[in-house]
């Protein structure tokens, strides 16, 4: 929620970390707030990226737990 | 027979270990320190809020006052009281018909300049009416008193008026919502998950999905509650209902995860030993394993239900972040919840609007603590060794 208000909504492709960007949060609820009927291409875009973040966070998810069980110490 | 020590090498190590703790204990402070700036700069724009501005004014009722009640205020003031006045005297007449040609001293709110003026903040008077802002000051005609209407208004566009009680109605029946979907289901699973599961790849993959829901942006839980909850099954936009149920998918995961670390805790020995009595494996659950268990379940829980609290981002995309100003009158009417409220205000325009957004913060976060205080006190007390 926080980059909803502290990030913008320039889309710049740029390692600056100084410069104006955007983030996929920032654009789904962009593209959710405001008058449009479901099926516009706003509405699919927001979803698609929305599947984006799933797919990446799903990825993270992942390694972690195979990282874990491979890792996990058994003491008793 | 004793090792010799090396006292260059002891007097690394040591160093190493000073070193090693200055560097921890620097981590803490630095934590600590911009929590506590957080905190001040949040109390320190918040704190005026709870105090509101009131003039004292002569007020004729007439039956105009329906119409207009501008001129039955002392033109000298009219300029300084709230536009909300307009609303509250017809209904005070409208409740005393016996006022009707009565003149009447009452404290009437002032509007936001005035208000942030006598609070010492930027405001738009002009010098005349800061003058004469000073004049009643001193004659004793404008006083701060306690601000019951931000806890008995709700939102309106005038910052002296706005207020958190439909907000704070809203975010209980959100909350309702969420306990009664999220946490039966939310225990069951674990249940399942932890006692009667077989360890196989399909529980591998439940689980891997278990812990991705309970770590993806709470965002995407907003997309689920738009194509579910009101695109497909057709639940009204903006309503607690919609609101609640998309709250308890976030809160579910957490409340599993939760659960099972709970229910993993309960030693081994305690299963076996009901077992070796001839309980069935459902008695073991219900007579040991859940009681045993349920601190650290309704910890998990209170846990995950004061990340609801807290949480705008899905309520963004249900249309809950909205200018609502009046309580939900039920399930399906529009609502609006805290964090929500404090969003809109942040966006707002006015300045008095500023004061009002840390306020809510406080109160926000006073919730909060509270709970997780309460979840902490429950930790504690009902902690076991075993």
């Amino acid at each position: 929620m926080i980059v909803v208000m502290a990030a913008g909504l320039q889309p710049n492709l740029t390692w600056n970390p100084l410069v104006g960007m955007t983030t996929v949060n920032v654009r789904i609820v962009d593209a959710l707030t405001g008058d449009q009927s479901f099926d516009s291409p706003e509405t699919l875009a927001a979803f698609g990226l929305g599947l984006v973040l799933l797919v990446l966070t799903l990825g993270l998810n992942i390694i972690s737990l195979t990282v874990i069980r491979k890792f996990r110490q058994r003491y008793e | 027979m004793t090792m010799p020590i090396d006292p260059r090498s002891l007097r690394k190590r040591k160093n190493g270990e000073a070193q090693f703790k200055a560097l921890s204990y620097m981590a803490l402070s630095v934590a600590g320190i911009f929590l506590v700036i957080f905190f001040t700069d949040i109390v320190r724009q918040g704190y005026t809020a709870f105090q509101q501005t009131e003039i004292q004014a002569q007020v004729t009722f007439t039956q105009e006052i329906f119409d207009n009640p501008i001129p039955a205020l002392d033109p000298k003031i009219s300029r300084l009281v709230s536009r909300g006045v307009t609303r509250v005297l017809p209904m005070q007449l409208r409740e005393n018909p016996q006022l009707l040609g009565h003149t009447q001293t009452l404290w009437v709110l002032a509007n936001a300049e005035v208000d942030q003026y006598v609070k010492g903040k930027a405001n738009r008077l002009k010098p005349q009416e800061t003058a004469l802002v000073d004049e009643l000051r001193a004659a004793g005609q404008i006083k701060k008193v306690f601000n019951t209407g931000f806890f008995a208004n709700g939102d309106s566009k005038l910052p002296e008026m706005a207020g958190i009680l439909s907000a704070a109605v809203g975010t209980v029946y959100l909350l309702a919502i969420t306990f009664i979907f999220s946490f039966p289901a939310g225990v069951m699973a674990a249940i399942y998950l932890e006692e009667f599961a077989p360890d196989n790849r399909l529980m591998h993959i439940v689980e891997v999905n278990i812990n991705n829901l309970a770590a993806i942006p709470s965002i995407l839980f907003g997309l689920l509650g738009l194509a579910i909850f009101i695109n497909f099954l057709g639940l009204p936009r903006s309503s607690a209902l919609v609101g609640g149920l998309t709250l308890a998918l976030m809160t579910l995961p957490v409340i599993i995860i939760a659960t099972r670390a709970a229910i993993r805790a309960i030693p081994d020995s305690i299963r076996k030993g009901a077992l070796a009595l001839g309980a069935t494996h459902w008695q073991v659950v219900w007579d040991h394993v859940l009681p045993l268990s349920l601190p650290g379940i309704l910890t998990g829980t209170i846990i995950g239900l004061a990340r609801a609290i807290g949480e705008t981002a899905p309520l963004l995309i249900i249309g809950m972040v909205a200018y609502i100003q009046d309580m939900p009158r039920g399930l399906t009417s529009a609502a609006t919840v805290l964090p929500a409220q404090i969003y809109v205000w942040s966006a707002e325009s006015m300045r008095a609007f500023t004061e009002r957004t840390s306020a809510g913060i406080i109160v926000l976060l006073a919730v909060l603590l509270s709970m997780n205080a309460i979840a902490i006190l429950l930790r504690n007390k009902y902690e076991r060794k075993w």
